[in-house]
């Protein structure tokens, strides 16, 4: 446990240091506009940025400033700090990824399921090409989409903004559309995997009905195999929520991201990366000790072998 | 006071949802979309075209901009300038800052001097340098008390300059020159966190939510309030389809300039519908040539290059929101200039005789960029037969392209700081500058802007100004393609409000 | 639909695609990149079956070389990321406890950097064009089938036939390729296959960004996202590439689907092929 804790700061240190230099090594000034800032009065401005400390100095107090959890303000929000900037963005779109997601893996896994069930029949053509059709939409086509048809030309839902639960219910299921659809074929693959297994030719003589069979064993064993699925797709819903954050002008922490780098502000991206690596490294871990846990065959062979 | 026939505003606390069936009471409010959320509440240290905006509706300057070319009084109720054009008088009249304090000629000494400390790190410094000793102050050489302005009381500011600026008038209209609240202003000079901010114009801040929305309220101490101003909600909406479709549904009130854009697709039909409101912008697109790399060194070269370009086709086909061709740098539309320049020689075909050369076009990645530079790209292979290879890339990059001379041919603009020729002509005045980035520098041009800034006579400024215009045509070391125009829709009950050629939101007629 | 007709479905579907990504520029009279400002955004018609865009190029045309590329793009992408995925992945889950550990810590360590700011890296370093955007479209995907390989792998490896195996003495490579690939194989493929519209995706992002493929190449993510803001407008400009992606996946699921089914030994069983 001790260890892998260490691990995860380490990796969490070496991520840090690897977005440091990538930040230094992008051209581009935050303070240079299209109206041309001089030369003098940009030197100053940067001065007092302390960006053009050297190097280790200026790598040093980055380092600091994750530590702290303090950037101090952004460089092109003024009058903001990055802090504000994040505790006021991150509920928003971390609601925004638990909806999707609660949405995204029972979604998944019925569908899954059930095209698991139809499989070999005419009516699995047709479940592939619907599934097909839903992830083979980017997440951006998603939600333009569903803005256009359940909102504007069908005014069902609010069009953009963020609100009341009506606001979240278009983002959270253009969000889920493609994970959803993406777990739904794999769990249809595993389930069809599991069907072959002698348990579940155990578990039917031993008189249980299909669905006994399907939950009882079938679900568990194929859940297994999806595992190291969630955890990225998890980390894409992060991300591809930028997108959605965009075309619903919903204030979370994905603009945020993009326009960071874009603008070159240097303490933001440091921010926004440590939390978006401790986010994913929790992930793995969480998703690794389920695997442990589901997976019996595993510890069993660990523990007579090692 | 002007009696208007508006409808009558509503304050209404606003929290970060939106409730499209609210009740409009009494009075209404302007909600307007930004496509960024603003970066600075201080005019000291704004610098995107947005902030400028805020800027505008939150402080005022001696001086403030109309709706046309000129500008009129503001903090100031007039001025006397000297006979040698180095010395403006202005006199203040009586009026408030939002918390109640009297706005004083010390409120402007402040400002600018805080600006002119170079540990203040104020990007606008440099435009504070037409001050006497302006310059000297910000490079350390002298004490910030030796800055040529003078304060003998409350109500007077006297300005000393460096040299005659004809266009003085116009540039203390600019956010730079505004004022700060000296009374209130923190141990580092900065304008106090945290509470509202303290505003002398028509506008104080109610609440702000990061990358959400901005309300403001009308400042009932401003000395010329009145009820053209609403509450005004500003609400960040990155993509423009949706700031059009929330438009549509009646949630927003105005879209477009000068704080966001309409999407390209859609303009033709806003057009033939008769709801697109087009005003003339202060700014001049064109394309940079590279002068710095020895294919481009030829006159003949760059002229080809400008000629071959089919305007028209540009604005007709890819921009349709009322932009203007443009042969040549300067607008006329500002009664800047009364007779349109025409290069009018045949093109010379044989300048690439020898091989086909292939040029990149560097622009920053946006919808309407990449459709003007595939357009241009199209052109120049049907006239020229040379090749064009795109690189679009993020603005960042884009500058220091442009400052290292990375590029060949490069998409750019330039917006006006403060109406007045010299303004677009000092773009391109030295190579060096910081905002020319095409390696030119003529010393004929050199000569004509430096007795244009000497002369007190008009007419004869005008004239050199046109001469200037015409001797950068015919070098070409840029490519003139249009100009700008602010493209933008709105609810009927604001349509006497427009645009100002600079670019800020104009209530009053 | 058993494994065969899945896979002559999609090897068909696929084909038809393919056929008509570069029989349909030759049949066409138009250039994908010559612009007619004049005809922009027009309906399909006869003259222009998928209409034009708002450049007034033909979107036939442009939409069979979005294919072609896109189609070159992602598998390519998708074909080096199996390759230093397996390489990876296995040598994590074969090697040794140390080196798992250093493998999987560089691939976390990699994982964990903000995707953007490595593309935004690489359009600089290595200049604009088509290699940064592939590099960014490899990156996506190389950690992703790495960590499934070395899962598959680590499952298989102490499964109680290889077990069984070791104990009857053979070698270690027979043990690896007839024991461990065959079950490894299936998963792994479709992954691989599956990954392609994952490349695609990833570049429509990056387009949708701004730095995708320069224009005025055209592939099926850039069509689709410069055909969205016009959704309302001129619908058939997401219409064509946007059905383009739908067929590929299609195609390349079914494909997919028949092979892992082929591969399968378990389905084998079911059939009766082996007892």
């Amino acid at each position: 446990m001790i260890t892998k804790i260490v691990r995860t700061l380490v990796t969490v240190l070496l991520a840090l240091t690897m977005t440091f230099i990538l930040m230094k090594a992008i051209p581009g000034d935050p303070f240079q506009d299209e109206q041309g800032v001089p030369e003098e009065v940009l030197v100053n401005v940067r001065k007092h940025w302390g960006l053009e400390d050297p190097l280790i100095v200026q790598y040093g107090r980055f380092l600091r400033s994750a530590l702290t959890l303090d950037f101090g303000p952004s460089l092109k929000y003024q009058e903001h700090t990055v802090r504000e900037i994040i505790i006021q963005g991150a509920p928003i779109s971390f609601r925004l990824g638990v909806q999707a997601l609660i949405l995204a893996l029972p979604l998944g896994i019925f569908i899954g399921a059930f095209m698991a069930a139809l499989h070999g029949g005419i009516s699995s053509a047709i479940a592939t090409l619907v599934s097909s059709l839903g992830v083979s939409m980017p997440t951006f086509v998603a939600a333009a989409s569903l803005q256009f048809f359940l909102a504007i030309s069908i005014p069902i839902f609010p069009v953009a903004r963020w609100g009341d639960f009506a606001h979240t219910v278009l983002p959270t299921l253009a969000l889920a559309i493609g994970p959803a659809f993406h777990i739904s074929r794999l769990m249809k693959a595993s389930l069809l995997d599991v069907y072959t297994q002698p348990y579940i030719w155990t578990a039917r003589m031993k008189g249980l009905n299909e669905f006994q069979v399907l939950t009882k064993h079938a679900l568990k064993n194929a859940l297994l195999p999806l595992l190291p699925y969630i955890g990225p797709m998890a980390a894409n819903i992060l991300v591809g929520s930028f997108v959605v954050e965009r075309v619903f002008a919903i204030p979370g922490l994905g603009q945020w991201f993009v326009n960071s780098v874009l603008n070159r502000d240097y303490p933001l991206i440091g921010a926004m990366t440590l939390l978006y690596s401790i986010i994913l490294l929790v992930l793995h871990i969480l998703v690794d000790a389920i695997q442990k846990r589901l997976d019996k065959r595993l510890t069993l062979q660990e523990s007579y072998l090692s | 006071m002007l009696k208007k026939t508006f409808a009558l505003l509503t304050l209404v606390s606003i929290s970060c949802s939106t409730n499209p069936d609210i009740q409009n009471r009494e009075q209404k409010k302007l909600r307007i979309a930004s496509a960024e959320d603003f970066s600075n509440l201080d005019p000291r240290k704004g610098r995107s075209l947005a902030t400028m905006d805020l800027m505008h509706l939150l402080y005022e300057g001696l001086y403030k901009p109309t709706r046309g070319v000129g500008v009129k009084p503001g903090v100031a109720q007039e001025v006397t300038i000297s006979e040698d054009g180095m010395t403006y008088r202005f006199l203040l009249r009586h009026c408030k800052w939002s918390d109640g304090a009297e706005v004083s000629s010390n409120d402007f000494l402040e400002s600018w001097k805080s600006t002119l400390n170079s540990q203040f790190a104020a990007p606008n410094a440099y435009q504070l340098f037409v001050i006497q000793n302006a310059q000297d102050i910000y490079d350390g050489k002298m004490a910030a008390e030796s800055l040529g302005v003078e304060t003998p009381d409350e109500q007077t500011l006297i300005v000393h300059l460096k040299e005659p600026t004809q266009s003085f008038l116009q540039m203390v209209a600019t956010p730079p020159f505004f004022p700060v609240p000296s009374h209130a202003l923190t141990d580092e000079l900065l304008l106090p966190k945290g509470e509202r901010p303290i505003t002398n114009g028509p506008f104080t801040v109610e609440s702000w939510r990061p990358q959400c929305d901005m309300t403001l309220k009308k400042n009932s101490q401003y000395w010329a309030i009145s009820d053209s101003y609403p509450t005004t909600i500003v609400s960040t909406i990155v993509d423009e389809n949706t700031a059009l479709s929330l438009f549509e549904k009646n949630e927003l009130d105005w879209i477009g300039s000068p704080l966001s854009s309409i999407p390209t697709d859609a303009i033709p039909d806003l057009r033939t519908t008769n709801k697109l409101r087009v005003a003339p912008a202060a700014a001049t697109h064109f394309v940079r040539i590279n002068t710095r790399k020895d294919q481009f060194k030829s006159v003949a070269v760059r002229q080809t290059i400008s000629q071959a370009v089919q305007r028209d086709e540009i604005t007709d086909h890819i921009l349709q929101g009322g932009q203007k061709p443009a042969e040549s740098l300067l607008p006329k539309e500002f009664g800047l200039l009364k007779t349109p320049l025409q290069l009018n020689q045949a093109l010379p075909r044989d300048v690439f005789a020898n091989e086909v050369p292939t040029f990149s076009l560097s622009f920053v990645a946006n919808d309407r960029m990449s459709k003007l530079a595939q357009a241009l790209q199209s052109q120049w292979t049907n006239a020229l037969g040379i090749e064009i290879t795109l690189t679009p890339c993020d603005s960042k990059s884009l500058f220091q392209k442009l400052k290292t001379g990375d590029y060949d041919l490069a998409l750019g603009a330039w917006y006006a700081d403060f109406l007045d020729p010299m303004n677009f002509l000092a773009v391109f005045e030295r190579s060096d500058n910081g905002t020319n980035n095409t390696g030119w520098q003529n010393s004929d041009y050199q000569e004509l802007l430096a007795q244009a800034r000497k002369t007190r006579n008009d007419e004869e400024r005008t004239n050199l100004f046109l001469k200037a215009d015409r001797l950068l045509s015919e070098e070409s070391p840029i490519s003139p393609l249009y100009y700008a125009s602010y493209n933008f829709l709105s609810s009927k009950q604001y349509s006497n409000c427009t645009v100002t050629p600079l670019g800020a939101i104009s209530f009053e007629e | 639909m058993n494994a065969q007709t899945s896979i002559r479905l999609g090897i068909f579907i696929l084909l038809s695609l393919i056929l008509f990504a570069f029989v349909a520029p030759i049949l066409s009279s138009f250039e994908p990149n010559s612009t007619h400002l004049v005809d922009k955004n027009s309906a399909p018609n006869e003259v222009h079956p998928f209409g034009t865009d708002d450049l007034g190029r033909d979107l036939l045309v442009r939409v069979a070389s979005a294919v072609r590329l896109s189609l070159f793009v992602g598998a390519l992408a998708a074909v080096i990321d199996l390759l230093i995925g397996v390489l990876w992945g296995m040598g994590a889950a074969l090697g040794g406890f140390k080196l798992d550990q250093v493998l999987m810590s560089i691939a976390d360590m990699l994982y964990s950097i903000p995707y953007l700011l490595v593309v935004l890296l690489l359009t600089v370093v290595v200049g604009q064009g088509f290699l940064p955007i592939f590099l960014a479209m490899v990156l996506v995907g190389w950690v992703q089938m790495a960590r499934i390989v070395r899962a598959q792998t680590v499952a298989v490896k102490d499964a109680e036939y290889v077990l069984a195996s070791r104990i009857l003495g053979s070698k270690t490579t027979t043990i690896f390729f007839t024991h461990m690939m065959p079950n490894i194989i299936g998963p792994i493929l479709a992954a691989t296959v599956l990954s392609i519209p994952q490349a695609i995706f990833s570049e429509a992002f990056l387009s949708f960004l701004g730095i995708g493929i320069q224009p005025p190449q055209a592939s099926l993510g850039s069509l689709v996202a410069d055909a969205l803001p016009a959704l309302r407008y001129y619908p058939w400009r997401l219409f064509f590439p946007a059905g383009a992606i739908t067929l590929l996946v299609l195609g390349l699921t079914l494909l997919s689907d028949g092979l892992r089914d082929l591969y399968d030994p378990r389905q084998r069983i079911l059939k009766g092929d082996i007892v």
